[in-house]
């Protein structure tokens, strides 16, 4: 026989006539994509109608790829937003919004000093959405550390991690460190002054490591060389873009094999001790993936998404973006990323080897292990008060050290230097740069005589006056302390001189600030040979400190 | 479940309302753009400005930390130590170099970048002109083995740019020069506003700083890069057979290559000329040189 062409549809027409034939067409296409749901089917899903028998809906979790990961129906006491709180689900979209906006800002950078800061200037400045993107992802970073040590504190609190899911729990802690070094790598990145020097912080544990020469290996391994360079850069980059999400996903998904091999566990109290029905459903406890389950996740997707692109729509978030990295200059009161704050607190209590290296990895280890070292059967909070005061006690010290990891902490230089820092930081803003560059009336105002700021520069006198306060003998704590007797600056006072630098067609483009802190017996300072202590910035017409920007 | 279906239209639609309103709003449309008459609005033309300026902030403290000793503060120019910037760089020096060297093809932007960076290893035409500097530029850039990025030298260079806009319109003082004319008749010497000159509290009739301090200490021996003026009034009458310490001084502002001291190989250039610049005369008065040379006779 000569093959015909579009022998079917001819048949078919011959058959129902064309528009019939159309329909049925479309209909079989739709099917073919949803594996096995007809329009038919799909309509009855949006009205709430029961399902037909055989169950149409049950078809896509056998028949496709990407549904057959779901389990086809779930116990209806996991689907509520306790005992799970969706943390788990919400941690794994997180991680796809940072893969594919992840993608979108490789396009645009290179991993080389130099060039990285200007691709991050380039994607803020001629990248369409650019900013909109690289804010997302940063933003989702963040929120993806926090559910993810959410999903571990919940999975904690309901014991779920107790047999049988010990090795689920042990993938998660995996995932838990697989998150924070993707977070902390990607941190480097844009290569500024807060990635370089918070990464070099965290860096520099690896030397630590025992023993020494075990330590000056890993911290060669990693950084490429003995400072932070070209070399560490792009090891940085290669890590977060490509071994830690390759092992983030063989994780994901040897973790959520184990979610539904053993099945969402249910509520604590729902069960009998020592038992795991969590696999034994009836049927009327039934509540099917398709639809009901999937629309719930859809919801949280739309709340996850709102939450992320609303804020940065707004310009409430905005991704930090301080000064091209120098590593010839360190930036006063550098910190470590927050989530490793505590591991800074730490620091300051001694040793580094055993505070910053030995200590976290016990702790890991333990953590790792507890499904095997908390042999209590009982999953209900009444028989876990030790577990659960140990997880309260816990989180209350990670709080308490990772507020020892601050600069507030047990760091303290010359008041003249922090009250520099306060108004006029190196790489923040500070209030002085957010005065309305109008506002910033050329002379010489001084905190003694505030009278004198004119009235159309009301932020002027708004920071005057913070400044004055400042300097008050109330809040400037004592320099030293000799023999209980406690040494105080005295006759404290600010002031800041202002002057054009820079005009174009007569009207200023570019003004110097000079912030100078005086007080009895000052020494001279080296920078400019007079009496005090001064910090010097430059604010330009176009910058846009005064409406949130960097 | 029609709830959920209802709240999940609604999350989305703010979903893409939202997203729509930033792509509006990222200078993408024509209207946004930037044009010699109008500066953009949208929000990538606002970060380009924000970022130029924040480049200008930051050449502006590398400006004052590691170039005003030699250029000024404000570019003016440190006789002595480096020719003025502002403006002649921009109506004098450049131009100069566009007519008489052929071969530089880029823009003054380019010439800035190309000296910051590369330093200049000979003497400039015009700093000749301008008496002649004992030091050269020094190299800065990091590729010539100087201490500075690359995108330090940018933000020199883009806050040096920030004063060609006012270059063209830059005030010239007129006024009449001491010179290097040693005959001329000079008014009474005020040592007191002689005093202010060295030290820089007042400036000369040129609109420039006296530059004496850079080189000249007032502690007894010590040498900066010229001889210490401390009791220069008692060494003065000395030095020059036939002149007096008043002579003597003034012989050495106006013309500085008569005689050379020979206490110390640095005040002599190698090219044989004193390392006391030529044409200090020109950047002052007649009434601010009696006045620094009736300061200068009370260091006795």
């Amino acid at each position: 026989m000569t093959p015909e062409p579009f022998a079917t549809w001819r048949r078919m027409i011959k058959e129902h006539g064309l528009i019939k034939t159309v329909f049925l067409r479309v209909d079989d296409t739709v099917t073919r994509i949803t594996t096995g749901l007809n329009i038919n089917d799909i309509r009855s899903v949006l009205r709430g109608d029961p399902p037909g028998k055989p169950n149409p809906r049950v078809k896509p979790h056998t028949e496709s790829a990407i549904f057959h990961i779901w389990p086809s129906f779930y116990h209806e006491a996991v689907t509520k937003f306790y005992p799970t709180f969706r943390l788990g689900m919400l941690s794994t979209l997180l991680f796809f919004v940072e893969i594919m906006t992840g993608l979108f800002l490789m396009i645009y950078y290179t991993p080389a000093p130099g060039v990285a800061y200007d691709n991050m200037l380039k994607i803020l400045s001629n990248v369409p959405m650019g900013q909109f993107i690289r804010d997302i992802h940063r933003l989702a970073a963040e929120f993806m550390v926090v559910a993810v040590w959410l999903h571990m504190g919940r999975t904690f609190l309901t014991g779920s991690y107790k047999k049988p899911r010990q090795f689920t729990w042990a993938t998660g802690v995996i995932l838990l460190i697989i998150t924070i070094g993707l977070s902390y790598t990607g941190y480097l990145l844009p290569w500024d002054q807060l990635a370089y020097w918070a990464v070099t912080i965290g860096a520099s544990m690896a030397d630590a490591a025992p023993p020494p020469e075990v330590g000056k290996a890993v911290a060669l391994l990693l950084k490429g060389g003995p400072d932070l360079g070209a070399a560490g850069l792009l090891r940085f980059y290669l890590l977060h873009v490509f071994a830690l999400p390759l092992v983030a996903i063989l994780f994901i998904f040897v973790h959520y094999y184990k979610v539904v091999r053993h099945g969402h566990s249910l509520p604590p109290e729902m069960e009998p001790i020592g038992e795991d029905t969590a696999r034994k459903v009836s049927q009327d406890k039934r509540v099917p993936f398709l639809p009901d389950v999937l629309t719930n996740e859809l919801v949280w997707f739309g709340i996850l998404m709102v939450a992320l692109v609303v804020p940065v729509a707004l310009n409430i978030y905005n991704a930090p973006l301080e000064h091209a990295a120098n590593p010839s200059s360190t930036p006063l009161h550098t910190v470590a990323p927050w989530y490793f704050l505590f591991i800074q607190g730490w620091l300051k209590l001694g040793d580094k080897t055993f505070w910053g290296v030995i200590f976290p990895t016990i702790l890991i280890g333990l953590l790792l292990l507890w499904p095997y070292i908390d042999y209590n059967p009982s999953r209900r909070y009444g028989d876990r008060r030790i577990a659960l005061a140990a997880m309260f006690g816990v989180i209350g010290i990670l709080v308490i050290s990772s507020y020892m990891g601050t600069p507030g902490f047990a760091v303290t230089t010359a008041p003249q230097i922090e009250i520099g820092y306060e108004f006029m930081p190196g790489e923040k803003v500070g209030p002085i740069r957010a005065i309305p560059f109008d506002q910033m009336k050329e002379g010489t105002w001084s905190t003694l005589d505030l009278a004198s700021i004119p009235d159309d520069a009301p932020e002027l006198r708004r920071v005057m006056e913070e400044l004055a306060a400042a300097v008050s003998p109330q809040s400037v704590p004592p320099v030293q302390t000799i023999n209980g007797q406690e040494v105080r600056y005295t006759n404290m006072y600010g002031e800041l001189t202002i002057n054009i630098a820079q005009t174009a067609n007569g009207e200023p483009t570019l003004k110097e600030l000079i912030l100078g802190i005086h007080w009895d017996e000052q020494p001279t300072d080296p920078t400019n040979g007079r009496p005090g202590y001064f910090v010097y910035t430059y604010v330009s017409v176009d910058s846009t400190y005064s409406s949130g920007g960097e | 479940m029609q709830s959920k279906i209802f709240l999940g239209t609604v999350l989305f639609i703010i979903l893409f309302v939202a997203t729509g309103v930033v792509l509006l709003n990222e200078g993408i449309l024509p209207e946004q753009q930037t044009t010699p008459a109008n500066p953009g609005t949208g929000r990538m033309q606002i970060e380009q400005r924000a970022i130029l300026g924040g480049s200008k902030e930051q050449g502006a403290l590398l400006f004052l930390g590691n170039c005003s000793t030699c250029h000024g503060r404000n570019g003016e120019g440190v006789p002595g130590k480096g020719p003025t910037l502002h403006p002649d760089l921009f109506t004098k020096h450049f131009p100069q170099i566009k007519s008489t060297l052929g071969g530089f093809g880029g823009t003054v932007k380019d010439f800035i970048r190309l000296t910051v960076a590369a330093g200049r290893p000979i003497e400039s035409a015009w700093a000749i002109e301008q008496g002649g500097f004992p030091q050269r530029m020094p190299t800065w850039g990091k590729a010539y083995g100087g201490p500075l990025t690359d995108q330090q030298v940018e933000d020199i260079v883009n806050f040096i740019m920030g004063w060609q806009a006012d270059a063209g319109a830059a005030q010239v003082v007129e006024f009449d020069a001491a010179g290097s004319d040693i005959t001329k008749e000079l008014p009474a010497g005020d040592a007191a506003r002689g005093e202010q000159l060295f030290a820089q509290q007042v400036k000369q009739a040129g609109g420039s700083n006296a530059a004496c301090k850079a080189c000249h200490s007032l502690v007894p021996g010590e040498i900066l890069t010229g001889p210490s003026l401390a009791g220069v009034a008692t060494r003065a009458g000395t030095r020059v057979a036939g002149e007096t310490a008043e002579q003597y001084i003034r012989h050495s502002i106006q013309q500085p290559n008569a005689f050379i001291v020979p206490d110390d190989p640095k005040f002599r250039q190698p090219n044989g000329k004193s390392a006391m610049p030529e044409g200090l005369g020109n950047l002052m008065s007649d009434q601010d040189l009696a006045d620094l040379i009736a300061y200068l006779l009370t260091l006795k």
